[in-house]
């Protein structure tokens, strides 16, 4: 019987096979990174990170190096992509960074890709399947929230919000604390029309259409508009490839508006509590960088899949043979191998091991093998 | 099955109380007992009775889809969870308080007594007030009697403790009351029950 090479495969690793693929398929490129970065890059861009404590080190020409906390970064500032070429790359890294629960530092393996170029709708589009994809292939059991930096920034510039109070407004906004984001606004210099409004927006979440319809509803200014067309036009092709089904439209989703400015979305699946999936439009990161170029991308933190399938896990062996020292081990190896070729894992011992699930136990009499208890 | 983390002790009973006015009672079974886990099938909620520091970790990871628990918490501990309503019940206030004869030496570091930390921290940054903090678990209030710290931070309700041991509120850092909180995924997973909740305790809330 042929083996399948893919057997021993854990859950996370076949998934990740599968995403490669799937990526390969849309013409992305596999990159591949360098563990270290210049410190220089993640202290410039701080807020960028999902969490800002780097391991740091001195190299021997004494520059201070960073153990990667992020792989968009570097990918960001490194492209090749110009006004006329695109890139399309996607990649599987191990990132380092603290855990608060614990306070100490986790390698965490990322799985992301990143589209740069002159982007439109339509590569927007690919990236947020991709994701959709990415999320079905761990679970059918998913749901990817989208919002727009856009939206948000063009009303609050069209009610000359000032940038002070942005950061407090967007903290009230991602917790759906409304009650608070009300007396925040009241205490504030804000007309009662502006806050009225950004409330109303604060509040936008829900089925994808009835949303977008509510959102036009409080479209001020035109930059609003353009972004509501532009989720308009991703959900329509994401619609017509009937990926449409488990997405939610939430402008309670924010993130920072010093690198994110467009379309921004996040990936959940049954049994893991928090989002696994991070993606957005990071123009203004690129600008940073210097480059007038369209950037969007998502990462998937593969660690969080742990929680999963942790209590899917099966046994490790099919059949556990016992021997013992008058064992013709000829003839334990010939029997041994018959059940390896009929597809059985098989795992020989003296002694039961404590930390081995099986399925089956058997004493090896001498020319057969015979069923045991698992307590034998 | 909604599993709902609440905090042991009066402020649970009020909430179980409100939920039952909303159709979610814990099915009478609820007199005080020592039970951590109170389920109620008929409704479809299991009610998790849990330390009150210890809710939003619940919540957090997902053992709990939802949970109240009191505003100083979530400011010391920052979870990352939705916070839906502010349930206007356990309202009580973070206080600075100090001996009742207390003046400030604004030339020394001011030393901090106090289980909230971060609240601690936050409110005396915003001053650019140096200090040292002494984290303590219980019986803030001696720490001053006894010349451990200058001043705590801690929750004042009717300031009687306070009082008791000579101590008085200097400053008040920020008014509390019990939230509404959900898990970010079971926000998703589990919207309909979540929102409806919501929804009903709005109708129900003391003002």
């Amino acid at each position: 019987m042929e083996q399948d090479v893919t057997s021993a495969l854990r859950r996370e690793e076949k998934i990740t096979l599968a995403l490669r693929a799937l990526y390969e398929q849309y013409g992305f490129r596999k990159y591949r990174m360098g563990k270290f970065e210049e410190y220089e890059l993640y202290m410039e861009n701080k807020n960028f990170l999902k969490n800002p404590n780097i391991i740091t080190f001195h190299d021997l020409d004494g520059r201070l190096m960073a153990l990667k906390p992020d792989v968009t970064l570097s990918i960001a500032k490194n492209t090749r992509a110009n006004a006329h070429s695109s890139e399309k790359v996607y990649y599987l890294e191990n990132v380092y960074w603290l855990e608060k629960q614990s306070g100490g530092y986790k390698e965490v393996n990322q799985l992301g890709l990143e589209s740069i170029g002159r982007l439109d709708a339509f590569s927007f589009y690919e990236v947020l399947a991709l994701a959709q994809e990415t999320l079905a292939a761990i679970s059918d059991s998913h749901w990817m929230q989208v919002s727009h930096i856009g939206f948000w920034v063009a009303l609050l510039d069209g009610l000359s919000i000032e940038e002070g109070l942005r950061k407090e407004l967007f903290s009230c906004i991602h917790g759906k604390r409304l009650h608070e984001l009300k007396a925040l606004l009241e205490g504030a210099n804000v007309t009662p029309f502006a806050a009225e409004l950004i409330a109303q927006a604060a509040s936008l979440c829900g089925g994808f259409t009835d949303t977008l319809a509510a959102a036009r509803r409080i479209a001020i200014s035109n930059g609003m508009t353009d972004a509501l067309n532009e989720l308009e036009t991703v959900y329509g092709l994401l619609e017509q490839k009937g990926l449409s089904g488990r997405v939610t439209l939430d402008f309670s989703l924010v993130n920072d508006c010093d690198y994110y400015d467009g379309l921004i979305f996040q990936g959940y699946v049954e049994g893991v509590p928090r989002a696994l999936l991070f993606g957005g439009y990071y123009g203004r990161l690129m600008r940073k960088f210097g480059r007038n170029l369209d950037a969007i991308g998502f990462a998937v933190y593969m660690n969080e899949l742990d929680v999963l399938f942790r209590a899917q896990k099966g046994t490790d062996a099919d059949a556990l043979i016992l021997y013992d020292d008058a064992a013709d081990f000829k003839a334990l190896l010939a029997l041994a191998d018959a059940k390896r070729a009929e597809g059985q894992r098989v795992r020989i011992e003296r002694k039961i091991p404590e930390d081995v699930r099986f399925e089956k136990a058997y004493r090896f009499t001498g020319k057969d093998l015979e069923e045991v208890g698992k307590d034998a | 099955m909604l599993n709902i983390a609440l905090p042991k002790g009066r402020l649970g009973d009020q909430v179980l109380s409100l939920f039952s006015k909303i159709g979610y009672d814990c099915g009478g079974i609820y007199d005080g007992d020592r039970r951590l886990v109170l389920e109620s099938p008929e409704n479809g909620v299991r009610y998790l009775l849990v330390k009150p520091s210890d809710v939003a970790i619940y919540v957090e990871y997902g053992a709990a889809d939802i949970g109240v628990v009191g505003k100083d918490i979530l400011l010391d501990g920052e979870p990352d969870v939705y916070e839906l309503l502010d349930l206007n019940i356990g309202k009580c206030r973070v206080c600075v308080a100090g001996p009742d004869d207390y003046v400030e030496d604004r030339e020394s570091v001011l030393r901090v007594a106090t289980k909230f930390t971060k609240i601690a921290k936050d409110y005396y940054n915003a001053k650019n007030r140096e200090i040292e903090i002494i984290k303590l678990n219980g019986s803030i209030e001696l720490a001053p009697i006894l010349g451990l710290t200058d001043v705590i931070v801690d929750i004042v309700e009717s300031g009687r403790t306070l009082k008791e041991n000579h101590l008085k509120v200097l400053e008040t850092v920020c008014p509390i009351s019990a939230r509404l909180i959900a898990n970010r995924a079971s926000y998703l997973f589990k919207n309909g029950i979540i929102l409806s909740i919501t929804e009903k305790l709005q109708g129900v809330l003391p003002q």
